[in-house]
């Protein structure tokens, strides 16, 4: 038995931020458990180390030592009352400071992977009995995995989900590589009943996803989504071989860690990844964090360079079954049940009941148009409003859309809580804003504004993916710099 | 469901009517408008979908239109057209066709054809005395709570130190004959103004009276009004009318009392002393409604929870300048915070009330056990002595209920439930005890002979399921009045042998 | 026990049928094409319309105190409220300004009566001014500014729609507020607008607003496609005349009887795409990986005619391929796959 448990904890309070550490592959990580060695006070203020320094200034506090060792901040002591006497300005404060948090996102058009194939694995080993995560760590991941399914399908349509557990040692399949989210969840209903036992191996299953993952053609993408609540992995082989078997396959991965960042996870989330780790490896600090990491995973990944050759780009074939209703029921294709009413396909004609799919006959990808169309926004994403400057223009007194009336504005230097559109330069509430770009995906403001006909002639991918592409294959093999190219996107 | 009893009792008094009286109830499109409010759902959409067809819908059309597992709601939707006679059936083709008077009125509430005077008739010109809205809300609040205080026999002492004068003899006498309040003398209520006022005191009727919503409570008065009204000849149709027109007036605006009729003028007194509306002198010829009126048809209960709470929303609104002329449409919007609810009640049967009004403390001490009071909260406890205390004076553990998630705070309405559930089954459980004793008629078998005897009898009567208690010690059971004869047939037939 | 069991289901009993009556607000978005409208004129003018729709709104407004409409016109010069009134005129919500506009529109027209709201409910009366204010201020400033674009802003009207619906649901967490959006679609042709359309209509459907739409001339198939995901009506009217029956009978259900009526709508939604070269409708189509878009046949030069990337040319040769008769050698090639597939390798046994 190759343990490959080298259960590092990182001291980072982020969890999984801190790619300036200068290490490469392997030798990364002994160099850090010799970091670790017991003259913990020569760490403290001001440790000579290179390397460490640079982790040092993240973790150290306000008062320049370390977070554990400042003072204890009473939640009632941040909170400020105002002359009367009342929290209300300074809850609404943190609340909007919450939702700030939301609407920071990455708004450039990068060339995504559409389709996609995802193998999600869970831990199903005795670590989740912890109850560190409220009821305890297996009902919450279940709980989020089944609510990840739905969204994971709203927001990429025309992608595939398998599912794969990790239990006593063994890998097993909860559910196959589909894309219809109601079997998913049914699968994942049943999983409630069992008891999480013993420990887990991430070969096994990532041998598994490996193999689910086989036959997925080139243009889409292969993906590993791992919630993993144990410190340790009980693998039958060398798991780094399979970890470069991965790598070959080009699959990537991506970790969510239930408990502390774990060695070997780090390996695996840096090398599929083309060596960077950073948005693919976190560690949760609380319930909502996790659900965090697990709902950002919905959004399609960039498609990165490494991956972006030729033969990815290609014209997949398609079928747009119309819709028929019947009086008498019949046998539909999928199930072999008595359905009435379905969708046909339209190059054998054999009856689906429910899309997207592929046809069980001929094997041909039906969708709905409208299943593409739901998947442009992740391709023309709308830009981030930014909070307009008092100083510097006119401030609107209702919010653009919704016709909220904004707070008034006592000084110049105050927040203004008035967040604008580039484009259209409309103001908006930080509702709106929030509700714009999570759920609309639009900018109300411009779509307000007068149509001029030939604006935008149907679905045109705009230009940058274009030069992103050739971003792509200029971009020489420098592994440090940023992941994704951020230099010459241009609107 | 304070509003849908409320709802119902309306309804029941219309249905009540005859029909000549509610025909001419319906030329009055704000009476029309009130009147659609009422109706379910269904019954609703059939109207609109008539309103504007001249033709008569055939039934088979409204069958084909309702799925036929829901049948029942169709038939009960048209039973409720038919009570209130706003459709007539053409028995020989099974077809219906909307009242034309209820339709013309209805047609013009929508759009004001001809002009109508239904929905008031503001003054053309303009008060010398005008007054704002917070000072009608402060008017509304002080007759309203003046009346509850009374009721409650709490001093009522306003917000601004000065005792409220005890409520006219209208007031009185309908609070009397509502059964609200009784005289405790037992003595007729004919005696002098100063005895009856000492002389009154709250029935368990009152009680519960205390612990609806003030919109419940205004009703609860005008439906008794109404039926006083129709003993002092006064035309039920003319109440009514005026009732649902001032449903729908504006509130801080000035109306005339020319549209108004003899009677209508007359309630208006009454209505004076409820708080309802507000004139400067008996004899002035302008009248401005309260919140308490221009809330009466919106049975929505966030619109008024409390009088006095309305006034404090209104009066902090005119504490901050600028906004109030632009507020139109963000209170369309935002509730306003001083609407909401003052409860706080916790798993361990404890309760804080966020409110200095002594009448919301007064109702609040009907059924809690009060242990401290502060600037702006109390607190206190439900227990079982508090809550049988209500209990007798015969207020029920539903009210009480419905009382604190009508009032929770809005931190408390989060909750689902909204009541801690263990606090929701002591209530009831305690009321339960108080049926302790279970009454039934039937008959007792004493002096057998032997137990063997008893036995045999006790038996069979248990084998019936008509045996209700027995005593083996003293050879004695009970059987109930049902099975008795069974019984004696056995002993009867037993003997024979 | 079993007693307090019994209280505590009728009162959740009770509690359900109270709940019978949500408050809902009803969002409506009027398509204002100039162009559109004139071609209309014989069948159905604006004014009419706009009466038919008055009607409609105190309707709604009717059926419960509580509900709450929201008016906004998709002009071609752009997206805006009617109702709530836009706070750049609410300095103008006195009675003089609000009477003068109602006058001019009543001048023109002749009939004053219907815009003589004296006497009217002021509920409905506030609504109906405000609309009709608004609508008279967009139509004459737009004559103005030169009708340039053909196409009325329907996609930023449905957004203000939805973001007003948004605020209003999420500040009221303790009434729940059901909210529809009823689309008065005249314009045919919205396809430069096809993505920001899409968008609103997948953000009502997540939010579960249903999309109704009621279409005086013209048709649009993602409209329909709109009202089929949404769950909510497509009725297109033959009579236009017969607006205010049509809005009456099929646009005004309250939500709470949705689940016991019938409800007369388009059943038959066309899915179909339409080539974005070509313009053709394909069932089976060809769909870039990159950029999503949809072409009838291969390119011919191998590239994706929106996003220009160029294609595998082994790829393309495999969907170019003709069917060929292979005797028995395919069936059993397509099963070994199928077999494959879902079962997949095993993980190495240690």
């Amino acid at each position: 038995m190759d343990d490959s448990d080298d259960d590092y904890v990182e001291f980072s309070p982020g969890g999984g931020d801190d790619d300036d550490l200068d290490f490469n592959d392997n030798d990364g990580i002994s160099k850090r458990t010799r970091n670790r060695d017991p003259s913990g006070s020569t760490n403290k203020k001001g440790s000579p180390r290179k390397g460490k320094a640079v982790a040092d200034s993240k973790l150290k506090g306000t008062s320049g030592g370390y977070a554990w060792e400042d003072e204890y901040h009473r939640s009632w002591d941040v909170v400020q009352e105002d002359e009367g006497g009342s929290l209300a300005g300074a809850v609404a404060g943190l609340v909007e400071e919450s939702k700030k948090k939301r609407i920071v996102r990455d708004t450039k058009p990068l060339q995504r992977g559409i389709i996609r194939n995802l193998i999600l694995i869970l831990d199903f080993s005795s670590a989740m009995l912890e109850k560190d995560l409220r009821p305890n760590r297996y009902k919450l991941m279940i709980n989020y995995a089944i609510e990840f399914v739905g969204e994971f399908f709203d927001q990429n349509p025309i992608s595939q989900l398998g599912i794969v557990a990790m239990k006593d040692g063994l890998a097993m399949l909860v559910s196959e590589l589909d894309g219809n989210p109601t079997e998913h969840i049914h699968k994942l209903e049943l999983c409630r009943k069992q008891e999480p036992t013993g420990v887990p191996s991430l070969q096994n299953a990532l041998e598994m996803a490996r193999g689910l993952l086989y036959h997925v053609p080139a243009h889409c993408t292969k993906e590993v989504l791992l919630i993993f609540g144990a410190l340790l992995s009980s693998d039958p082989g060398d798991i780094h071989k399979t970890i470069t078997s991965l790598v070959d396959d080009k699959i990537r991965a991506k970790v969510i860690g239930l408990a502390a960042q774990v060695a070997v996870c780090k390996e695996l989330s840096t090398r599929t990844n083309y060596g960077h780790s950073e948005n693919n490896y976190g560690v949760v600090l609380n319930e909502p964090h996790f659900k965090d990491l697990l709902m950002e995973t919905t959004t399609p990944l960039a498609v990165s360079k490494m991956g972006a050759s030729v033969r990815a780009n290609m014209l997949v074939e398609m079928g747009f079954p119309s819709r028929i209703s019947e009086s008498e029921p019949t046998l539909c294709a999928c199930h072999s049940m008595l359905t009435q009413g379905g969708y046909l396909c339209p190059r054998c004609k054999s009856k689906i009941c429910s899309l997207p799919t592929i046809c069980p006959c001929c094997s041909l990808t039906l969708i709905l148009s409208t299943h593409l169309a739901r998947s442009y926004h992740h391709l023309f994403p709308l830009q981030s409003f930014i909070e307009v400057d008092a100083t510097k223009r006119a401030i609107a007194s209702h919010c653009f859309s919704c016709q909220l009336e904004l707070p008034h504005i006592t000084s110049l230097t105050s927040p203004t809580h008035r967040f604008a559109c580039v484009k259209c330069n409309n103001q908006f509430c930080i509702d709106c804003d929030v509700f714009c770009h999570e759920t609309l995906h639009n900018c109300p403001g411009c779509e307000s504004m007068a149509h001029k006909p030939k604006q935008r002639p149907v679905p045109l991918l705009p230009r940058p993916v274009q030069k992103l592409k050739l971003n792509f294959n200029s971009a020489s093999s420098s592994a440090s710099s940023t992941p994704a190219p951020e230099d010459g996107i241009s609107v | 469901m304070a509003a849908d009893d409320l709802k119902s009792s309306v309804k029941e008094y219309l249905e009540g009517l005859p029909e000549v009286i509610l025909t001419r109830l319906y030329e009055s499109p704000a009476t029309c408008l009130a009147v659609f409010r009422l109706l379910p759902a269904l019954a609703k959409m059939l109207v609109m979908s008539m309103l504007y067809r001249d033709e008569s819908v055939h039934i088979s059309e409204i069958e084909k239109f309702v799925k036929t597992k829901s049948r029942k709601l169709q038939v009960e939707a048209l039973q409720k057209l038919k009570a209130l006679h706003l459709i007539t059936e053409v028995r020989r083709d099974r077809s219906i066709r909307l009242s034309s008077t209820f339709r013309n009125s209805f047609r013009s509430a929508l759009t004001t054809g001809p002009a109508n005077q239904s929905f008031g008739v503001p003054c053309e010109t303009d008060d010398k005395h005008k007054v704002d809205i917070a000072f009608l809300d402060k008017h509304a609040s002080d007759k309203w709570e003046g009346i509850l205080h009374f009721m409650v026999g709490t001093e009522s002492t306003g917000d601004f130190g000065n005792t409220a004068p005890p409520p006219g003899e209208g007031v009185l006498s309908l609070l009397h004959h509502s059964g609200l309040m009784e005289n405790a003398m037992g003595s007729d209520m004919m005696v002098g103004r100063n005895e009856s006022v000492e002389g009154m005191r709250i029935s368990s009727g009152g009680f519960q009276f205390l612990l609806q919503s003030v919109n419940a409570q205004i009703w609860t008065l005008l439906l008794q009004y109404l039926n006083m009204a129709s003993n002092l000849q006064m035309d039920p149709v003319d109440v009514l009318n005026f009732i649902f027109m001032l449903g729908s007036l504006e509130l801080g605006k000035d109306y005339s009392l020319s549209a108004l009729s003899d009677t209508q003028i007359k309630m208006l007194e009454d209505l004076r002393d409820f708080g309802l509306v507000y004139q400067r002198k008996s004899s002035s010829r302008r009248f401005y409604p309260t919140r308490l009126a221009t809330t009466l048809t919106s049975s929505d209960a966030s619109a008024l929870r409390s009088a006095s709470s309305s006034m404090d929303a209104a009066i902090n609104e005119a504490g901050t300048p600028p906004v109030t002329t632009t507020s139109s449409s963000k209170s369309l919007i935002t509730n306003n915070p001083g609407d909401s609810g003052f409860i706080i009640l916790e798993t361990n049967f404890r309760l804080y009330a966020y409110t200095d009004s002594p009448l919301q403390i007064a109702v609040l001490n009907l059924f809690v056990h009060l242990k401290t009071r502060f600037a702006n909260m109390i607190t206190g406890q439900i227990t079982r002595d508090s809550v049988r205390r209500a209990l007798i004076n015969g207020i029920t553990a539903d009210q009480i209920l419905t009382y604190l998630s009508v009032y929770a705070h809005p931190q408390m309405k989060k909750n689902d439930p909204v009541i801690p559930p263990t606090v929701m089954d002591q209530i009831k459980l305690w009321q339960l005890e108080m049926d302790r004793i279970r009454a039934s008629d039937g008959f007792l078998y004493t002096d057998f002979s032997s137990f063997q005897e008893y036995d045999l009898v006790a038996t069979y009567a248990a084998e019936l399921g008509v045996l209700e208690w027995q005593d083996p010690k003293r050879w004695r059971f009970f059987v109930s009045r049902e099975g008795n004869a069974q019984v004696v047939d056995f002993v009867n037939r037993r003997k024979a042998k | 026990m079993n007693a307090v069991d019994d209280t505590h289901a009728s009162l959740g009993g009770s509690e359900r049928t109270g709940s019978d009556e949500h408050p809902t607000l009803l969002g409506i978005v009027l398509d204002t094409n100039p162009t559109a409208w004139a071609e209309l004129e014989n069948k159905l003018s604006l004014k009419e319309a706009v009466e038919s729709l008055l009607i409609f709104i105190n309707a709604h407004l009717s059926l419960n105190n509580a509900n709450r409409v929201a008016v906004i016109a998709a002009h071609t010069t752009g997206a805006k409220f009617l109702y709530p009134k836009p706070p750049s005129s609410s300095f103008e919500n006195g009675s003089q300004s609000g009477h003068t506009s109602l006058k001019a529109m009543s001048g023109t027209t002749g009939t004053a009566n219907i815009f003589d709201r004296q006497t009217m409910y002021r509920q409905f009366r506030e609504v109906d001014e405000a609309v009709v204010g608004e609508l008279d201020r967009l139509v004459s400033s737009a004559t103005e500014k030169s009708v340039r674009s053909t196409q009325s802003a329907v996609s930023g009207a449905l957004s203000l729609a939805l973001t007003y619906i948004n605020r209003v649901n999420s500040n009221e967490d303790e009434v729940k507020t059901h909210a529809r959006i009823l689309l008065v679609s005249v314009s045919g042709d919205l396809s430069s607008q096809y993505i920001p359309t899409m968008n609103c209509i997948f953000a009502a459907q997540k939010k579960r607003i249903p999309i109704d739409v009621c279409k005086l001339a013209g048709d649009t198939v993602f409209l329909q496609q709109a009202s089929d995901s949404t769950n909510g009506t497509y009725m297109k009217l033959d009579h236009p005349r017969g607006l205010v029956q049509y809005l009456l009978s099929a646009f005004l259900v309250d939500p709470a009887i949705l689940p016991h009526v019938n409800l007369s709508t388009q059943r038959d939604v066309d899915f179909r795409a339409a080539c974005f070269v070509t313009k053709t409708v394909v069932d089976i189509g060809c769909v870039c990986s990159v950029c999503l878009c949809i072409m009838s046949k291969v390119p011919a030069d191998g590239s994706c005619p929106m996003c220009g990337t160029v294609y595998d040319p082994q790829a393309l040769q495999k969907i170019n391929r003709k069917p060929m008769v292979i005797v028995k050698k395919k069936p059993k090639k397509k099963k070994a796959k199928l077999d494959s597939t879902p079962v997949g390798t095993p993980s190495p046994i240690p």
